[in-house]
């Protein structure tokens, strides 16, 4: 019964028999109507059930937030599973029923608790990986322009997949880096090495690029711009290398050139030796530090320069030496050297650069072949012309010999003299015939070589020709001598007769004793050989002497000034003979000379002086030899002299003014004025100029011979076009 | 040392000019430029007056044809107005002829003469035309009508002509170079026989009016002044020879800026020349062919030559098969004809 009674739902139930009991008995007692009883009991059972409602909905309530509370926790599980990329550890089976709800909820929250954390630590792996990418993205695009927004976080994919993405991602980054920064190590290694070589201050170039670059152990920058810079400076100091190197390997081939060609000695091209051993190389081949510095370049330069004015000098030496023996060739074989202007010219043309000086020497030496040829082409005429001036200077010493009075006065080497005069007699009585086969050969020569014989510039045959008319005025002047002479000896005989006292011939002796070894015929020769002797003019007589021989006084004091004149015309001769060449000589100062002429000359004035414009001497025409000549055809007053040596009659323009000019070799080279002046391409060259009216001395064109000989003459549109004159109007027109 | 030697044989253009293009296919007989721009003329013996439009271009000269015409002869000369709008030529049909650029338009007869013109002029001064004939004439004409204004007689043929107002000199067969004064255009002002031996070819008056330059035949250029004061002054040089050869000097040609001149001869050659300093200024290379005729343009930049046969051998050395005609244009260097102290005279007192 007890343990009835501990039973609190049978308490209970006992408690509401009970109470029932109790209200049935109270009721009773009360006697309560049975409709009350009911209605009562009705309340009472309303009453209850609304008790038993409210417990029931609330238990509902409670279970269904607990069940939501487990709907949430899976399906944050779910979520953060399908986040992480991995399998659901559990999945609720839906018909399996695991145990109570609470059980369940317990179960789940555990598991929801680990896939937190997981989630939180696969969520801090994702952050780090980012910020590493993010770093070094900045790194490599440069600090400047990095991207301001980070990468963001994308929460719902934190699986491993995408990790790895990222772990890839930023491992390529790395890599990519590291490349970078390998290229900038090279890059600026390489600007080193280029500033090595062309001496150029590196670190100034490095640090320009950018700032971190020298700094040795700081991070440096790897930007795009960086590399970029990087490269194009390395660009810009190849190119400068390139320029130099290409400069240095010019000069260091000129140099070897100049070496080679002036034969400079190994030590002094041992200095060079590094830079022409590079002169071959390609540009990755010069490492040599300061290979191609600015000094070095400018020092290599400065030689060249040195070498290449020694090679002037020396191309100069070269060219007056060819020059001189082109001189000594032409001296010897008695020709006019040639271009002899031009050469001057050419030589200084040579020294300002204008011109290179091989090309000269080139033509020099052609010209010195050419005139090799001649030489040998006129060897032979030329000994024959040599014996004859050779036994005309014996001709003049016998002359002078015989008008010695005293030459038989016995005295040292007076013997000697005898016997030279004995055989300058003989070789005098061989003159004439001498002349006449020189004058033979010579024209037979100029006929088989098609041009003229000179002698000295002057042609040979008018030598000839003005030796064989001097000759034969010698023969006058000597008659007439002998005819004084007579009259002279009949005049002392007269005295004798008168005063009986016969003078000695030495005390008539006025004539000063002459040197026995007269060098007289020198200055017949050549007065270009120097030695000649100078002739003091006398106030002239030389035309009235001409004019009239046989009218002179016969006074015995006049003899000196006879001998003298005689000596001084035949000078006159002599000095006509060669005055082409002297002229030649002239060519270049003719005005000058002239005025100094005017002093020396006997005539003080004359109608050949030269005016301002009037051309430079012919001469000058045999030697250029060129279309340019100057042809001076004017008219002279010296038409005789001309008619006497008809052949080249513009030789003689003015022979009187330079008769007495025996000093020409006086004359420095230096006072030669240098007719041919300014650049080659554009040389003036005076006109063949002719005081109107002009000679025609040339013959012409066989058209033009055809067209004199026309009785009209047509111009050749009138020959083209066929006219022809009417009948009528070939007589003079005599119209208005 | 320059110029040994002559040109090589068979060169046209040793020079190295440019070449105008479509030349005439014959001989050329004239070359004038228009007085205002780069417009050349060229009469020839096909019967055609040509005109081109020049060109520079840097350092080089191209050409463009314009416009032709043509008469029923050979046509020996020819002239442009000074507003460089019109062109007159005279030949061998005994006209002469205004053809008007501008419009474009036919050429019209001006003037007539009873042989060849040989010679034409205008002279802006008097607004008149001159045409010098082989009928030993020389007429004015006024272009509006078919009658000369005036009639000048000449001794004999006309040959060559030269205008600078008021100078005219013509040069006429048998030597004669007749001067006028054109403020008296119906006298003679001097008629004097050429300095020259051989018959006149050219004559070309000298920019100051004092005097003239003649060319003969026989290579050989004559400096004459008017003025007797000037008669020292007078000289006469030789030109385009080749050692024994001799040959015509065709044209004379002053330049308009430097007043030097440019001479061109049957040897092909074409000089140019100081006359007051005496002196070659420059000598170019001989072509294959002669020039028989030359010009300046209105500044003296381009000088204009052509080389073809001008009949100085005769018939008989003419191959029609082989002739060519060219038309070159040589642009001189200011040194080639600018004037320059004679070198050298300081050191010849």
């Amino acid at each position: 019964m007890s343990n009835l009674l501990n039973d609190p739902l049978f308490q209970k139930e006992t408690t509401c028999g009970t109470l029932l009991y109790e209200l049935q008995v109270i009721w009773d007692e009360i006697g309560e109507s049975d409709a009350d009883r009911d209605k009562m009991l009705q309340e009472l059972e309303q009453e209850c059930l609304e008790v038993y409602r409210r417990k029931v909905d609330k238990s509902n309530k409670s279970r269904a937030r607990l069940r939501q509370a487990i709907a949430d926790s899976e399906a944050e599980l779910a979520a953060i599973c399908s986040a992480l990329g991995e399998r659901p550890l559990h999945t609720k089976q839906p018909d399996q029923n695991v145990g109570s709800l609470k059980e369940e909820f317990k179960k789940i929250l555990p598991q929801l608790e680990e896939m937190r954390r997981m989630k939180c630590e696969r969520r801090n792996q994702f952050l780090d990986v980012l910020e590493q990418i993010q770093r070094t993205k900045t790194e490599i695009c440069g600090s400047l322009d990095h991207t301001p927004s980070k990468t963001r976080l994308d929460e719902t994919d934190l699986s491993s997949r995408k990790l790895e993405e990222l772990h890839r991602e930023l491992y390529e980054l790395q890599k990519e880096k590291t490349e970078r920064l390998r290229l900038v190590q090279d890059h600026v290694f390489t600007v080193n090495a280029l500033c090595l070589v062309l001496d150029l201050d590196c670190k100034q170039i490095v640090s320009e690029v950018h700032a971190s670059l020298t700094d040795p152990e700081g991070p440096k920058d790897i930007s795009d711009s960086t590399i970029e810079k990087l490269a194009t400076a390395i660009h810009k100091l190849r190119e400068m290398k390139l320029q130099r190197m290409q400069r240095l390997q010019d000069l260091a081939t000129t140099m070897l050139e100049l070496w080679n060609l002036m034969d400079t000695p190994i030590e002094e091209q041992q200095m060079f030796q590094n830079i022409t051993s590079n002169i071959a190389a390609s540009e990755h081949e010069i490492t040599e530090p300061k290979m191609l510095s600015e000094d070095i370049i400018n020092f290599v330069a400065a030689e060249v320069a040195r070498l290449e004015e020694f090679k002037l000098s020396k191309m100069k030496e070269l060219v007056l030496k060819k020059r001189s023996e082109l001189e000594e060739i032409c001296r010897k074989t008695h020709l006019i050297p040639e271009a002899d202007t031009g050469m001057e010219y050419a030589i200084e043309a040579v020294e300002s650069g204008a011109v290179d000086a091989g090309c000269v020497l080139e033509q020099i030496e052609l010209r010195i072949a050419e005139v090799k040829e001649e030489a040998l082409n006129r060897k032979e005429l030329l000994e024959k012309v040599e014996k004859w001036l050779a036994a005309c200077d014996e001709e003049c010493w016998l002359e002078e010999y015989n008008r010695d009075e005293n030459r038989y006065n016995a005295g040292r080497g007076a013997h000697l003299t005898l016997k030279r005069a004995e055989k300058a007699r003989s070789l005098v009585n061989k003159l004439p015939a001498m002349v006449e086969t020189l004058i033979s050969k010579t024209v037979a020569w100029e006929k088989e070589s098609g041009m003229e014989f000179s002698y000295d510039g002057i042609r040979l045959l008018s030598m000839l020709e003005e030796y064989t008319i001097l000759r034969q005025e010698r023969e006058q002047e000597r008659r007439r001598l002998r005819d004084q002479k007579k009259l002279q000896g009949q005049l002392i005989a007269e005295q004798e007769a008168l005063y009986g006292s016969k003078p000695s011939p030495s005390k008539t002796q006025l004539v000063k004793k002459a040197p026995r070894m007269s060098t007289g015929g020198a200055s017949s020769r050549r007065l270009s050989l120097g030695g000649a002797t100078i002739h003091t003019p006398k106030p002239d007589p030389l035309h009235s002497m001409k004019a009239t021989p046989n009218s002179r006084p016969l006074r015995k004091s006049d003899r000196v000034s006879q001998v003298d004149q005689l000596n001084h015309y035949k000078d006159n001769g002599q000095a006509a003979l060669s005055a082409s060449r002297r002229g030649l000589d002239v060519a270049g100062l003719p005005l000058k000379k002239h005025s100094l002429d005017a002093v020396m000359a006997s005539e003080p004035d004359s109608p050949m002086i030269r005016k301002p414009f009037s051309p430079v001497s012919p001469a000058v025409s045999t030697k250029l030899s060129l279309a340019n000549v100057m042809d001076n055809a004017a008219v002279r007053q010296d038409e005789p002299l001309q008619k006497i040596f008809s052949s080249n009659n513009n030789v003689f323009s003015t022979p009187l003014k330079t008769t007495t000019m025996n000093n020409d070799e006086n004359r420095t080279p230096k006072v030669m004025g240098i007719p041919v002046p300014s650049t080659p391409s554009t040389v003036s060259i005076p006109m063949q100029t002719a005081a109107t009216p002009a000679l025609v001395s040339l013959p012409l064109g066989a058209n033009l011979v055809k067209e004199i000989a026309e009785e009209i003459e047509y111009s050749f549109e009138e020959r083209r076009a066929g006219f022809v004159l009417p009948r009528a109007n070939m007589k003079p027109m005599i119209q208005v | 040392m320059a110029g040994f030697g002559a040109a090589p044989a068979g060169n046209h253009n040793p020079n190295k000019s440019f070449e105008v293009i479509q030349p005439p296919s014959d001989s050329v007989s004239s070359l004038s430029f228009s007085p205002r721009t780069n417009h050349l003329v060229a009469t020839s013996w096909d019967n055609q007056v040509r005109c081109w439009e020049l060109t520079r271009n840097g350092a080089s000269v191209t050409s463009v044809p314009k416009a032709s015409m043509s008469h029923d002869q050979p046509v020996l000369c020819s002239a442009w107005k000074d507003d460089g709008t019109t062109v007159f030529s005279g030949g061998c049909d005994k006209q002469a002829k205004m053809w008007s650029l501008m419009s474009g338009g036919q050429p019209v007869t001006v003037a007539m003469h009873d042989a060849p013109i040989k010679e034409i002029a205008w002279i802006p001064e008097m607004n008149v035309l001159v045409t010098g004939s082989w009928d030993k004439t020389l007429k004015y004409w006024d272009t509006r009508q078919s009658n000369p204004v005036h009639t000048q007689q000449l001794p004999e043929r006309c040959y060559a002509l030269t205008v600078r107002h008021p100078l005219m000199v013509v040069g006429t067969a048998d030597r004669n170079l007749v001067v006028f004064n054109l403020q008296n255009p119906q006298a003679e002002f001097k008629r004097i026989t050429s300095p020259l031996k051989y018959q006149t070819r050219c004559v070309a008056a000298f920019p100051d009016q004092q005097g003239f330059l003649v060319g003969s035949i026989e290579g050989r250029v004559g400096v004459h002044h008017l003025d007797d004061s000037q008669i020292s002054k007078n000289f006469t040089f030789k030109c385009h020879r080749d050692n024994n050869d001799i040959y015509s000097v065709n044209s004379l040609n002053f330049h308009p800026v430097y007043h030097t001149f440019a001479t061109a001869g049957s040897d092909g050659a074409f000089n140019f020349w100081d006359k007051d300093s005496k002196q070659r200024l420059k000598a170019m290379s001989r072509c294959s062919q002669p020039i028989p005729c030359s010009a300046f343009n209105n500044d003296g930049t381009i000088y204009a030559y052509s080389v073809c046969y001008d009949w100085s051998k005769g018939a008989e050395n003419h191959n029609p098969a082989t002739a060519k005609t060219y038309i070159f244009l040589h642009s001189p260097q200011e040194a080639e004809v600018k004037a320059k102290p004679r070198v050298g005279t300081s050191n010849r007192k």
